[in-house]
């Protein structure tokens, strides 16, 4: 996992790796990773309200959420996903 | 799982679903797509006109080194304008540094023409040590009154006729319902993206003001910009941030929400605008219609 911007101060680290159960989703390796790093929480906002998450951008493997089956979308052993801010820095 | 192929080249595979639209599209097409966006924008609110020099306000953030770059190509295509990066130096140790390191690599690496004016310049003062006094008003007051002035001085000492600021749909969706909830419906006329010709201000232009902010955001990262990774400390904008939240959790929901609430607030303008005579005020001479403007109100000059 890679964490640009914004998300990288508030997590204290710009990447991360997790093992994954089958059938994970990419909603399962976003709460993994706030898991990790509590510092997370309110940048990510509430996951479960609003899907695909709207201040962030997640990509997976190059692919928007939104575009594939937002948080429910199955994440494969070795895929890289990115988190991108969006509500800040003009 | 596999992404669907790209709704407009029918070739590659897609990266992102603009829910609004339905459209699907692949990293070139929705770059494509976004500076035809820009260009509709530019021509449905009569921005520019040939010849035009044009100061873009660049912070460092994602939406203003986006909107430099584009502003830069679609000039370059069409009216031939020439495209100057404008940046305020407000004074915060850390923010700002980052955020002037940002600008210089984005505009040296293209040869783009860009100067930095500072607070302490202009006002003998900054941000820091604003912050660090007794006020009644909150940081953003100051910094967003200050800014304004600054972002015209920088725009005029440049020569330009145009001020182009990176305001995004998301922005100008929250201003509608900030100026709303306020009951300050005279602010509505702040939305306007044409700005209007004031003498004594470069005319302000908000060439993003049809891009949602998540797109900014992936045309930023397609593009490979550095993203800031500092806050600004003296960020408090609380009703502000309550609205975001709302109006992407109706974005989610039901797509298009922000650009209905835009369009909205676009209708109001002529009903609620009454224009103001604009005067001088009698200790800086900048325009204003009042007696003293609001930089000398808040500097207690």
């Amino acid at each position: 996992m890679r964490l640009l911007g914004l998300l990288r101060d508030a997590a204290g680290a710009s990447e991360a790796s997790m093992s994954l159960e089958d059938g994970s989703s990419l909603g399962g390796v976003l709460d993994g990773l706030v898991e990790m790093f509590p510092g997370l929480r309110d940048a990510l906002g509430d996951l479960a309200a609003v899907n695909p998450p709207q201040g962030i951008l997640v990509l997976l493997d190059g692919v928007e959420a939104g575009n594939l089956s937002g948080l429910g979308t199955p994440v494969r052993d070795g895929s890289e996903v990115v988190l991108v801010p969006v509500t800040h820095g003009g | 799982m596999e992404p669907p192929i790209c709704t407009k080249c029918r070739a590659r595979p897609s990266v992102y679903h603009r829910a609004y639209s339905g459209e699907r599209l692949c990293p070139d097409c929705f770059r494509e797509s976004l500076k035809e966006r820009v260009k509709r924008t530019i021509n449905r609110f009569h921005m520019f006109e040939h010849g035009s020099r044009i100061a873009v306000g660049v912070s460092g953030g994602k939406d203003s080194l986006g909107l430099r770059r584009l502003l830069a190509e679609i000039e370059e295509e069409t009216h031939g304008s020439e495209v100057v990066a404008v940046t305020v130096d407000e004074g915060i140790r850390g923010y700002r540094d980052e955020a002037l390191r940002l600008v210089e690599e984005a505009c040296s690496g293209l040869g783009v023409e860009s100067v930095v004016l500072g607070f302490r310049d202009l006002f003998g003062t900054t941000m820091d040590e604003i912050a660090s006094r007794e006020r009644e008003l909150s940081t953003c007051s100051y910094c967003g009154v200050l800014r304004r002035r600054a972002l015209n001085e920088a725009a005029k000492s440049v020569g330009a006729d145009r001020l182009a600021t990176a305001h995004t749909l998301d922005d100008m969706a929250q201003s509608v319902l900030l100026n709303i909830l306020r009951g300050d419906i005279g602010g509505m006329a702040t939305i306007n993206p044409s700005g209007g010709s004031l003498e004594g201000f470069v005319r302000r232009v908000k060439p993003y003001c049809e891009v949602p902010e998540r797109e900014s955001a992936l045309y930023a990262y397609l593009s490979g910009f550095e993203f800031q990774s500092l806050p600004c400390p003296y960020a408090e904008e609380a009703m502000r941030n309550d609205i975001r939240g709302f109006l992407n959790r109706m974005e989610a929901k039901r797509p298009g929400t922000m650009f209905v609430t835009f369009n909205t607030g676009l209708k109001m303008i002529p009903t609620l605008s009454k224009g103001e005579a604009m005067g001088h005020c009698r200790l800086c001479g900048e325009p204003t219609p009042g007696d003293t403007c609001r930089v000398c109100q808040l500097l207690g000059r």
